[in-house]
């Protein structure tokens, strides 16, 4: 391969091809500008991260404080500005609908389910389509987690959602995963709806997934090479990440594993 | 035009798509996030001395670098244990969260761009993901264009390299199959 090939080759291969696209369809305009609160809390957060880590960012409270404000009021413009329209408070039916509209989606078991239940207007990532396979197949052995009450804020255009996840993977808690958080956003006029904030679905987080990649390839290398490395599949199709296949037979092999990965986490993680 | 608050609302709107998505490339989605908050606190907090026109986005691209090397120096510590374990089968680094499409030649040439340093991954991804021209590479990374020049052409050789290294060793290993599987 030339240099240029390879080249061309890592263009095509860009994570984040269509910039716009990807905030608008994983985070929405409401999760970049996120509400003042949430986006003043986070900011406080990372300056006071950042004073911690760098004695050369120490400033006065105050100019936290006012950048925070600042950030915060910025957002606010922005998502003002994009939407075009003063938001309203929402009615009651439009809470319920697009709650309801949210269950739908977290109701489904397969891929054809997801489909059914939500049709194509329901924005997700292409990733949960495709490895919706894989974490069906978590939810149909009992480790789906359990949502709990939604919230809903905002109103037209759009209504965000937020649920509450408690995650039952052993070996999430094992890793101090034991909450999550489902985001979505609901356009009432349009009965559309997207999901906003990818949590840590049993099964569908990048930490246990490597913690099983790990594992299984330390302690059952026959399984992991058979049915959860890449290696193992010739189709294209086939999504990993970590190295690990994300395919419905990997993950009935994981989950009678998930007890001894969160006891060996819990250890430390020795070697064999 | 003063540098007020409707002024940074406008360099926000101007530059966050294209800052989110560099930051994702690099991170993933979870983590790019606070990234990207702090870019912007910085941008804010120096907005007295940002360079204007098409150097602003190579500036931002700058600071995003710093703020993510810091991310990932203390991160460090506890990934050090992970990849220890790990290191006993070869794995691609667990540096990116978003799940992506991968196509094998994709995932191959991905591959192939974490074997490379950081400084040749980084002037790679910069002129492969976020599009820029040689002269926006030379000051995002703060160096010559004649050395930008020299730098990319080696980077892309190296990725040639690796690529075809990975390519070989995929070629020479036997063919493993899933056991009773469909034969994909």
């Amino acid at each position: 391969m030339t240099p240029d090939e390879a080249f061309t080759l890592l263009e095509e291969a860009n994570p984040v091809p269509d910039p716009l696209g990807y905030l608008e369809a994983v985070y929405s305009v409401s999760a970049v500008a996120a509400p003042h609160e949430l986006r003043r809390d986070t900011m406080q957060e990372i300056d006071q991260r950042a004073r911690k880590a760098d004695p050369s960012l120490r400033r006065p409270l105050i100019a936290i404080v006012g950048v925070t404000l600042v950030i915060g009021l910025v957002a606010t413009l922005v998502i003002l500005n994009m939407t075009r329209e003063t938001p309203v408070v929402s009615n009651e039916a439009d809470a319920e609908a697009a709650i309801q509209r949210v269950h739908d989606f977290l109701d489904a078991r397969s891929a054809s389910e997801l489909h059914a239940a939500v049709g194509t207007d329901f924005k997700v990532p292409q990733a949960v389509i495709t490895e919706w396979e894989w974490w069906a197949t978590f939810a149909e052995n009992g480790y789906r987690g359990e949502v709990g009450a939604c919230t809903t804020t905002g109103g037209s255009p759009s209504i965000t959602i937020s649920c509450p996840l408690i995650p039952s993977d052993p070996v999430l808690l094992a890793l101090g995963v034991d909450e999550g958080e489902l985001g979505f956003v609901y356009f009432p006029d349009a009965g559309s709806a997207g999901q906003l904030k990818a949590p840590h679905i049993d099964g569908g987080s990048s930490e246990n997934v490597q913690a099983y990649q790990v594992y299984l390839s330390a302690y059952q290398p026959e399984i992991y090479d058979q049915v959860c490395s890449r290696a193992a599949y010739e189709s294209e199709s086939v999504l990993s990440t970590n190295g690990l296949a994300l395919t419905p037979q990997c993950a009935k092999a994981v989950i009678p594993y998930l007890e001894d990965i969160a006891l060996w986490i819990e250890r430390g993680r020795p070697l064999p | 035009m003063s540098r007020d608050e409707e002024w940074f609302a406008d360099f926000y709107r101007r530059h966050v798509v294209s800052l989110n998505a560099y930051c994702v490339r690099r991170v993933g989605a979870v983590e790019a996030g606070d990234a990207v908050g702090r870019t912007f606190a910085i941008a804010w907090d120096r907005r007295g001395s940002l360079p204007t026109g098409a150097n602003e986005r190579a500036w931002l691209y700058g600071v995003a670098r710093n703020v993510l090397r810091h991310h990932w120096r203390s991160t460090a510590r506890s990934r050090r244990l992970v990849e220890k374990v790990a290191a006993l089968r070869p794995i691609p680094p667990a540096d990116v969260e978003t799940i992506v499409f991968e196509r094998s030649d994709h995932e191959r040439v991905l591959q192939a761009l974490r074997r490379l340093s950081e400084s040749d991954q980084e002037i790679l991804r910069l002129a492969a993901w976020e599009g820029l021209g040689q002269r926006r590479i030379a000051e995002t990374i703060g160096i010559t264009l004649a050395a930008t020049e020299k730098r990319l052409a080696r980077a892309k050789a190296r990725l040639a390299y690796q690529y075809d290294a990975l390519e070989s060793n995929r070629l020479l290993s036997p063919m493993r199959k899933r056991k009773g599987g469909d034969g994909r």
